[in-house]
């Protein structure tokens, strides 16, 4: 314990900070990039660009959808059939199968047209934005158990870190709006400061609403008392349509959807339908499951209706009129994960979730400039400084070099590979790899002024790979109000402009340092003589 | 259409708050302010606040809070630039933001 409460909040602050700090960096970071997590899934699969916003009603394309999964797989053990948005204009079927000796279960994903209602041609094998959503908790590579403990106790170190800078930075809303870049470790400090006030009421939020998604696994004690099955039979009964449906061998002759739909449009007929999923479609026991969409409203989980395939009686219903519990604990999560969020608030979560990772990274360079300064002239850094400094350089600029990566694998790579969707993982993680081997060896300001100016190249690159490998570009698709694609193509120049511009400025810097060294050095001399 | 001009007016509220610090206002106008400007400018900022918010909550409860938090941090940002690398734009924008908001508000009543 330190001798005074605001020291012990300081030296909490930078050491809780500091030791998770560049996995929450990645926690921030992939969690920001997975806001448009549909955009960027609709980004990396080109035959779906030219897809037009359907134009023909939610019953049609269900029954399409239905009458192409009969056909196109019967034996399935369950049909998931996901409806157009304006994020995702292409209808997803999906069937599964049950393997042999006890293996996971099989998907099979498909897309059709909702204008033509053909299968969409020239699909490619991509885990698109579903990647960085995985990765934002559970760390791909890991085991998922073990990174969803990591990243709780890095959501917890985060919130307790937000908490005690709030208490430090006693002057952050008297110093609000002010940014001053000629001022050496003060312009790191004006920079983690205001990163932090401008976004601190969605820093918490995201923070406490992270920790509230996994808090089952930090505080099962609540469901452990009420429930004889623990967590298990509380999402048994918070969570109904999840629940396993005994398959009965009884074939189902002739399927009672009409029934089923025309029931559910008659009693619900302003609610708008997210996805369908039928269990077991050849048997007797076939239960048709409808979800609900919830639009701007937070909750994050959807109604849900249940109905009998073979009779097209409404069995059950869920969440139809929640209680204030579910209200609350579905709010949380339904704010964190921004599901909810048209484009403007979604652009809104993403500055916020930038200035997130800015709060980190100029923490965790505050730390090691600072303890850089201290170091006598002729004492060279400890292992600790050396290290800090490389997972600094390795993380902050390997990152947004490993994602660059990401988007060209996902152009270059031939569309009949076979795990193509893994390489495009591969490619991330080698290149981060690389970047940090890199940053391992070479931790000088140089080198943060190389990795700049590499990331600005190859983010600059990026829209003319897109434009020579795929039929569109930034000017056809401006012109054919293709807003999100669009957007994809200005962000990755921006991307690049501020890559180039932080290069320059690191430039500048480090001839500063030469010159000031050159001008020290004679007088030192001078002295000595 | 409303939403914009909550968040023209929360961006109005943010530059109040910033006029209403002595540095700031020195290094926009070129001249110290007195009192009464500082209280002006700090009264202001808390109304027009307070209307953004309420312009947005009249949307939706839920989401509106949600898109008033992001409006708070984009208008700290965009004016903490403005600061740091376009301070002289800040003086236009003294005039520039009233007659956006009035041109805003009645466009919002027609439409």
């Amino acid at each position: 314990m330190k001798d005074t409460f605001f020291r012990s909040m300081t030296w909490l602050h930078t050491w809780v900070g500091l030791l998770l700090c560049w996995l929450l960096f990645l926690i921030f970071f992939a969690g920001t990039i997975s806001f448009f997590r549909h955009e960027i899934s609709l980004w990396n699969q080109p035959a779906v660009h030219k897809i037009e916003q359907p134009k023909v009603e939610q019953a049609t394309l269900i029954n399409t959808g239905l009458d192409y999964l009969q056909n196109k797989a019967p034996d399935a053990n369950r049909w998931w059939i996901g409806l157009p948005s304006p994020r995702q204009p292409e209808v997803h079927v999906s069937h599964r199968h049950s393997q042999p000796d006890g293996q996971r279960d099989k998907w099979i994903d498909e897309q059709l047209d909702p204008n033509t209602l053909n299968p969409i041609e020239g699909m490619v094998e991509t885990r698109g934005g579903n990647f960085f959503y995985r990765l934002h908790f559970d760390l791909h590579y890991m085991d998922r158990k073990l990174a969803r403990w990591l990243v709780c106790f890095a959501s917890l170190f985060m919130l307790i870190a937000l908490i005690s800078g709030i208490v430090i930075h006693k002057r952050i809303f008297k110093d609000l709006f002010q940014f001053r870049p000629q001022k050496g470790v003060r312009a790191w400090l004006d920079a983690h400061n205001l990163s932090s006030v401008l976004a601190l009421p969605f820093h918490l939020m995201i923070t406490y609403t992270g920790l509230v998604t996994l808090i089952f696994m930090l505080f099962p004690d609540p469901a452990n008392t009420l429930y004889e099955d623990g967590v298990k039979g509380f999402r048994a009964d918070f969570y109904p349509e999840r629940q396993r449906i005994e398959k009965s061998e009884q074939a189902l002759n002739s399927p009672a959807f009409d029934a089923a739909f025309a029931h559910f449009h008659q009693n619900w007929p302003d609610q708008k339908i997210k996805r369908v999923i039928v269990d077991h479609p050849s048997s007797i026991s076939a239960t048709i499951k409808i979800y609900g969409d919830n639009g701007t409203l937070i909750r994050d989980e959807y109604p849900y209706w249940q109905y009998s395939a073979a009779s097209g009686e409404l069995i059950k219903t869920a969440r139809l009129d929640p209680s204030g519990g579910e209200v609350l604990y579905g709010g949380m999560i339904a704010v964190h994960s921004g599901r909810l969020a048209h484009p403007g608030l979604r652009w809104l979560y993403f500055i916020c979730g930038i200035a997130g990772c800015i709060m980190i990274a100029t923490g965790c360079i505050m730390w090691a400039k600072r303890i850089r300064e201290r170091l006598k002239p002729n004492q060279s850094p400890s292992f600790g400084l050396k290290l800090v400094e490389a997972l600094n350089l390795g993380t902050i600029m390997g990152l947004p070099l490993a994602t660059a990566g990401f988007f060209y694998a996902n152009r270059l790579l031939p569309a009949d590979i076979a795990g193509r969707a893994d390489k495009e993982i591969l490619a991330f993680f080698l290149i981060w790899l690389v970047s940090a081997v890199v940053a391992g060896l070479w931790r000088a300001k140089r080198a943060w002024q190389g990795f700049a100016y590499l990331n600005a190249i190859v983010w600059l690159l990026l829209p003319i790979c897109n434009a020579l490998t795929t039929n569109g570009n930034l000017v056809t698709y401006l012109m054919d109000s293709k807003w999100i694609l669009a957007s994809f193509d200005l962000v990755f120049l921006a991307t690049a402009a501020v890559f180039f511009f932080q290069g320059n400025k690191l430039g500048l810097k480090a001839n500063q340092v030469k010159s000031t060294n050159r001008q020290k050095r004679p007088a030192g001399k001078e002295q000595k003589a | 259409m409303i939403y914009s001009l909550a968040t023209l007016l929360c961006f109005s509220a943010f530059y109040g708050f910033a006029m209403a610090k002595t540095a700031h206002y020195k290094s926009v106008f070129g001249v110290r302010p007195n009192q009464t400007i500082t209280q002006r400018f700090s009264y202001g900022a808390w109304i027009i606040i307070l209307l953004s918010f309420i312009v947005n909550l009249s949307q939706a409860i839920g989401y509106g809070s949600l898109i008033f938090c992001g409006q708070m941090a984009l208008s700290v940002l965009v004016i903490s630039l403005l600061m740091t690398y376009k301070t002289h734009w800040l003086r236009s924008l003294f005039y520039l933001l009233p007659a956006l908001t009035s041109l805003l508000t009645i466009l919002t009543i027609i439409s």
